[in-house]
């Protein structure tokens, strides 16, 4: 699933230790969903859209990528 | 409590019968071939006949279940009928455990009545592993993603459950403290477990509801 | 491209060389033993060797990085330093794969030693085993649910893997087609198809 999570953490300048902090994962686990390797849970997806204070459908994209 | 708790309608209760005179018809037809016939069986036959009795038993039930798709609804926690994709998938799943349940009784039951055609047999064997991979990739390719979770999930502990006993039984083997244990005795044992934990997981998951 | 390889300082160019001779001595010593051992062993004890050898460089591997934060960083595929928490995590799984690796070579050394204390050997090696399954339940209990999905992913592939080839062997030996296997066998098999299994499952995810 494509997200922006990348971006949203550019723009509020956090690294991606500063994110899995927040969200109690590892770096791991941000740098697996920005680069679409993993697609989280329904509760970590909340949590993320409440990190970055905005609805789950700005930060995920769940139209299936083109083959 | 619901109403059908305190007193099953008649018809659950026939197909309730039904199921139990077939499974034990089935049941005692091995014991008197075990009786009869069967003393040269190792214990590994003997488990293999009981897990197949299991796996017909359950196939048997499910199978009249799903007659009635009141009834099979309610089997599987959900509201109202169930579905005709629903039942087809349930039926589907009934013939492949009953396959099963055929399949791994197949050699004590060839030694039993004499028959001598190993070559045969394993033909079964391998149309069953065929017949397991086609319905494994149409189960993976229909199924949701919580079936797929369950599924993984069932699998986890069973692999734990059988590489835990197996380390055991494997060293003590190597070191000569046991007897030698055969890929057959370990096949009958991984197919008891796989037969068992899913129901186990499952009585878990309701208890926990 | 980064460019500052050919900068490197000296302290990280030491670290590199000494790497790359343990790499070497790892390496040399693994191609030795392989080559005495799979001359003598059958293909059983042979397939343990190999995957106890895998665990082995594996957690020796990563013991290693886990002492240079950049290395480790490297290894995890993430910015910056690797953090302390990352540091014990990767130590953690080092243990891991270490005990493992033990697990599985110990009986071939028993058996090599002459096999004096077959009783002792066997309380060792469930001992090993009880600490390999609490350091693993660790792993499971600390990691998030990216670990604890490539650990179900893992366990799942590799019952699929060996359920399927069991299957097939096992009613050959019962049929007398095939010679009957022993339970060391299987170990060996489901050992191999476990680490099978977790590099696919690791490779997948693109997390090594």
């Amino acid at each position: 699933m494509k997200n922006r999570l990348r971006v949203l953490r550019a723009e509020r300048e956090w690294s991606q230790a500063d994110l899995a902090d927040r969200l109690g994962v590892s770096r791991q686990t941000v740098n697996a969903i920005e680069t679409g390797k993993y697609d989280p849970s329904l509760p970590l997806a909340f949590k993320i859209a409440r990190v970055f204070e905005a609805p789950i459908e700005q930060i995920f994209d769940d139209e299936q990528e083109t083959a | 409590m619901s109403a059908s708790q305190i007193s099953p309608e008649p018809g659950r209760r026939s197909g309730a019968l039904l199921s139990m005179g077939l499974t034990a018809a089935l049941g005692l037809g091995l014991l008197w071939l075990i009786w009869t016939r069967g003393h040269g069986l190792s214990w590994a036959d003997k488990l293999a006949l009981i897990v197949s009795l299991m796996c017909l038993a359950s196939a048997i039930r499910i199978g009249l279940e799903s007659l009635d798709p009141r009834r099979l609804s309610q089997r599987m926690s959900l509201e109202g009928e169930s579905t005709p994709a629903e039942t087809a998938q349930v039926r589907l799943q009934a013939g492949v455990v009953a396959l099963m349940g055929v399949v791994i009784a197949l050699p004590p039951l060839a030694d039993m009545l004499g028959w001598r055609a190993p070559e045969v047999i394993y033909g079964v064997f391998l149309a069953y592993a065929a017949i397991r991979i086609v319905y494994a990739r149409h189960v993976l390719k229909t199924a949701d993603e919580f079936v797929r979770r369950r599924m993984e999930r069932a699998a986890l502990v069973i692999m734990m459950l059988f590489q835990t006993g197996l380390l055991l039984v494997a060293g003590a083997e190597r070191l000569g403290l046991i007897g030698p244990v055969s890929g057959w005795d370990a096949l009958v044992c991984l197919t008891t477990l796989a037969v068992l934990t899913p129901v186990f997981l499952q009585s878990r998951r309701q208890a926990e509801a | 491209m980064n460019s500052g390889s050919s900068l490197k300082p000296p302290a990280a160019a030491w670290r590199s060389l000494g790497r790359m001779v343990i790499g070497a001595v790892l390496g040399g010593g693994a191609t030795l033993l392989l080559y005495v051992g799979l001359r003598r062993l059958d293909w059983a004890d042979a397939l343990a060797l190999v995957c106890s050898l895998m665990c082995l460089i594996s957690a020796v591997v990563l013991a290693l990085a886990s002492l240079d934060r950049n290395a480790l960083s490297r290894t995890l595929k993430v910015e910056g330093e690797a953090t302390p928490a990352e540091v014990r995590g990767a130590r953690l799984q080092a243990v891991v794969l270490a005990l493992a690796g033990l697990l599985l070579i110990a009986p071939v050394i028993a058996e090599v030693l002459g096999n004096p204390v077959p009783l002792a050997t066997w309380l060792c090696l469930a001992a090993l085993f009880v600490a390999q399954s609490g350091y693993n339940l660790q792993l499971w209990r600390k990691g998030d649910e990216l670990v604890r999905r490539v650990i179900l992913e893992a366990g799942a592939l590799t019952f699929w893997i060996f359920q399927g080839g069991l299957f097939l062997y096992a009613a050959a030996e019962r049929l007398g087609l095939v010679p009957a296997a022993t339970a060391w066998d299987l170990f060996s098999a489901i050992m191999a198809a476990y680490l099978l299994a977790g590099c696919v499952i690791t490779l997948r995810r693109k997390l090594a």
